[in-house]
This record gives C-alpha cells, structure tokens and sequence, in this order.
C-alpha cells in the first residue's frame, strides 16, 4: 500500500506543477504591434510609438475565478479617463475600429484593438473590469513621439 | 522577566501540566483563527450584498501573506497595490514572517487554517489506519516530496511577478476552502483541495510538507529562528517517541535543536516526550527539571513551550504588525476608506453620481445642477457613462472634475 499510495500522491503533485507551468496567466495580457512588427508592452510600463503611425494591441483575457460577472464586452477602455471611442477626433489616439472580443476557450477570450496615435504625448489607458468579485484595473501607458 | 515559561513552584510540574494543556489550547486556536477568517469572507460577502462592515481585512487576500508576493511585485514595479488587498497582506506578512523569524513557524502550526483543517482530516485518518497513518509513504519518498514545495515557491513568484495578479488562485486549496460555497473557487482549486484533504486521510498535512509554497517560504526563515525545539541529551531517554509522534518525520531525537524546514512548531513532540526537561521550546538549550526543590535550575532558557504562552506568542506576533499600522494610521482598511470625505482629485470613473455628491456633502440635486446635467438624469448612472447620452457626451471625468473645481462649483 505504501509504495502504490507514494506513486499516486507523486503523481497528484506532479499534474499539478505541470498543469501550473502550462497554464496561461488570470486575467489579462497586452501585446502591442508596430508597423515594424511587435513590440512588448506590459501593464504599468510605458511603450513608444510613432505619431502618425498605426497600430494594434493583442488582448488574451483569462478568467482566474469561477461565474465571472462580467462579460468581455464589458470591459472599459478609457483614453486619458474618457471612453475610447471609434473615430473620436478629440482624442489623441484614435480607434479605428470597435474593440470585439473573441472566445478562444472556455475561459479564453481574446481582443484586437485598432488605433491611430494621433497627437504626441503620453498617454494612458485604462482597462476596467468593475465587478463584485474584486475587478480588474490597470494602466497602460503609450509615448507618442 | 527571565522566563516565559508559566510559573509554578516546580519547573517539573510546569512542563506536565503545559503539555496537559497544550494540545487543547491549539486547537481552540485553530478553531478560532478559522473562524476569524471565514468572517472575513462572511463580511466581504456581505459587501457584496451591500452591507458594508467595518473589517480590518476587506477581502481573504488581504489576510493572505502570500498575497503579498503580488502586492511587492506590483509596488516595485507599478508603485501601487493591489485593489483586492490594499496594503493589509503586507502588514500580515511581516507579521508572519516576523514571527517566523523568531519563533519558527508557528503560524503554519497554529494559525492557518489549512493546515487545522488537515489536522482534524488526519484525526480521522488515525481512526481509520490506527498506526499505518503517517507511515505509508517511505521517509526517501517523503523527503523528496517536500523539496516539490520549493518548486511550487518559486513557480508562484515567478507567475505572480510576472503577471502583477493572484496567480495562484486558480491552484489555491486554500482559496477554495473558503469559496467552495459560492461558486467562485476554480474547479481546479476545488481539485486540489479535495486531493489535500482526501491524502490527508493518510498522511500528516501532505499540502504542508509537499507543496505549500508559503510553508517553503515559512521554512526558509525559520532556519534562523533562535527559538527553536530543543532537545537536551543529558535527560533524553532515547525512547525515540517524539520521533513517532513528529507529524512531518522529523527525527527530533538525533538533533540537538529542530532546524529542519518542515517544522511547524506543533509540539506533539513535547507533548509525547516522558521526560520533563529532555525537549522544550526554547531560546536556549534546556537542562533536565527535578521535582526536587533543590535541584531548582535557574529559568533562563526563556520557555514558550506552554499553551498559554505560545498561543499568546502566535496571535500577538501575528497581529501586531498590522495592528500597529492600524492603530497609527499608517493602514487604513478598504471599508474605511470611504468614510473619509471625498477629494475632487479623487472622483474616479466608476463612481457613480450620487456617491460622488454624498463624498461631497452635497445633494445629488445640487451636483447635477452644477454639471448642467437634467434632473431627472439616473443618480446612480456611473460618471463614466454620463457621456454615453448623447448628450452629454463632452462631460468625460475631468471635465466633470473641471466643472466641480470652478469656484462657483465650491
């Protein structure tokens, strides 16, 4: 009994390092593409672009809690703490197209966002999750040279 | 104050009676400090039926001091904290860390309510296997097993860094222990608690010596803990009984002080040694206790070996930090907060109209007077989508921030 209850306890703990080490982060992670290809981009550090130019970012959401309140079209963009609208002229980057998400997994969804960096500055995004359960907020903030 | 052992005419006496008393002292302890926290959760459910209470933690992660990975690695790299935590799990991971430092791990064999719960799984499981419980995973087994928790450590840091969030609640058995009942905690939780408490059927605390990641880090600090087990081989009978009853395979009776990391300071091992003054709990190494008056040795070993003494130890030491913090200002919890009077600076996007004029002292009447806004507008309408009507499109936040600023908006 020893030796078989070894081998199942070491193989529970090892499912659950492996299933640990493949699985993606909660919530959400930000890639941003250039004209020149991808360039990193992280909640809290700021990224450069180009005035002018345009650009994308990559959205994966993954839901880190069971009967997630809030669908992901629900989430807020915020441009200098106004809603980031499709074609609005007064902001300083300008979406282009609406921001649709996309389910790739039971709790996987990903987005595109498409925008124009319109004026130079720094600017900052805020991405808004507001639910019961604790929410999700963070900042991302773009360098418009 | 040379001791603080518990004063009795007879030192001998003392230690009988400590470990009389001990045992059911921790449990009360254990049963309390789970129920501290189930409040806690009770009280953030609460909230979010809309009944907010004052509470010093605002959410279970506050009182979490892995939490407090999270929280580091967003302070260092963001210079902000967590919404879901604030600073608390901070103050809580000094204190535990704190007190692991002096003390050794008494968090992990007094307080955390995981490790109680595997306890009284285990109770069951001694009814159950008699003496094959705890003896069926070979001690090399065992052994390799519980540098998996050093693993688990350094996976959960380099997640949580990484990705500035609770990671590990996706895997967390202690997360799920206390959401099981809402529905929040992921089925993959769920799993791992189940496999916990399941294992713990035949195995002393499995989570605990495998792969708890705080348990590792509790491990690590407690090495250096000058209070620690002490075993005095001058008394020591070598009856090898505090070996048996070590729930993590400890080999207390070849050591002269227990530095091993999976040590949880649970004092079965005193509690099963027959000899007064052969094992203690101590900052020096023990000398053997007479019931003979004039064999008295001087009490210098400054003892927390009594139930008593190390209960009060673990909750004042656990507490202190962020009780300090508190009492000085220095943490204010998530439910304070906002009794505070509002800042104009302060109005966030999420805020709805009406909380921000009662944050004003001002009636809701009056505040969408100011910002030109309909009477008859939904007060509870969040600033945030104010500029979703038409026509009020132009009133984004620090517009609206703008207009309640101007001095006829004072």
């Amino acid at each position: 009994m020893a030796s078989i209850f070894s081998k199942r306890t070491a193989a529970v703990a090892f499912f659950v390092l492996v299933a640990g080490v493949s699985a993606h982060a909660c919530i959400l992670t930000y890639t941003l593409i250039g004209p020149d290809g991808q360039i990193g981009i992280f909640p809290g550090r700021s990224a450069e672009l180009v005035t002018g130019e345009s650009y994308t970012i990559e959205i994966a959401m993954r839901e880190d809690h069971n009967r997630c309140l809030i669908e992901p079209e629900d989430t807020i963009f915020l441009l200098e703490e106004a809603r980031w609208r499709v074609n609005r002229a007064t902001q300083p980057l300008v979406l282009l197209a609406p921001i649709e998400w996309v389910q790739v997994g039971s709790r996987e969804f990903t987005a595109t966002i498409e925008f124009r960096a319109a004026e130079p500055g720094s600017w900052t995004i805020d991405v808004i999750r507001e639910c019961t359960k604790g929410g999700y907020h963070e900042k991302l903030i773009l360098e418009a040279r | 104050m040379k001791s603080l052992s518990l004063k009795l005419d007879n030192p001998a006496k003392a230690l009988r009676r400590a470990a009389r008393i001990r045992p059911r002292v921790r449990l009360a302890v254990q049963i309390a400090f789970s129920l501290f926290v189930l409040g806690i959760v009770l009280s953030r459910q609460a909230a979010e039926a809309g009944i907010v209470l004052p509470v010093l933690f605002p959410d279970l992660h506050a009182i979490c001091p892995f939490g407090a990975v999270a929280t580091v690695g967003r302070l260092l790299l963001q210079g902000e904290y967590i919404p879901r935590t604030g600073q608390s799990n901070l103050w809580v991971l000094a204190g535990s860390l704190g007190m692991t430092f002096l003390v050794g791990a008494l968090f992990c064999g007094w307080l955390c309510p995981l490790g109680s719960i595997q306890d009284w799984f285990g109770r069951l499981g001694k009814r159950l296997l008699g003496r094959r419980y705890n003896r069926v995973v070979p001690a090399r087994v065992d052994r390799f097993m519980s540098y998996l928790r050093y693993a688990v450590l350094a996976l959960v840091v380099l997640q949580t860094t990484r990705f500035l969030n609770l990671w590990f609640t996706t895997y967390d058995p202690y997360y799920a222990m206390y959401h099981i009942w809402t529905g929040n905690a992921l089925p993959s939780a769920i799993a791992v608690l189940a496999v916990t408490l399941v294992a713990s059927l035949f195995v002393a605390r499995p989570w605990c010596r495998w792969l708890c990641p705080f348990g590792a880090l509790q491990g690590l600090a407690a090495r250096l803990s000058p209070w620690t087990i002490r075993r005095n081989d001058q008394a020591c009978t070598s009856c090898l009984k505090c070996t048996r009853a070590c729930p993590m395979g400890i080999a207390v009776d070849s050591t002269a002080a227990v530095r091993d990391s999976r040590c949880t300071r649970c004092m079965e091992c005193l509690d099963a040694c027959p000899v007064d003054g052969a094992l203690d709990f101590t900052l020096r190494a023990p000398q053997p206790a007479s019931d003979k008056p004039t064999d008295r040795r001087p009490a210098t070993t400054f003892s927390i070996s009594g139930g008593l003494t190390a209960a009060a130890v673990v909750l004042v030491l656990f507490f202190a930090p962020v009780g300090l913090a508190r009492a000085t200002g220095l943490y204010v919890p998530a439910s304070h907060e906002a009794e505070a009077q509002l800042e104009i600076a302060d109005i966030g996007p999420m805020m709805t109209l009406e909380e921000v004029s009662a944050g004003l002292g001002m009636s809701t009447a009056e505040l969408l007077a100011l910002l030109e806004i309909d009477a008859g507008f939904d007060p509870t309408t969040r600033l945030v989508d104010v500029e979703m009507d038409e026509r009020y499109e132009h009133l984004t936040v620090p517009q609206i921030r703008q207009a309640l600023e101007a001095p006829d908006g004072q």
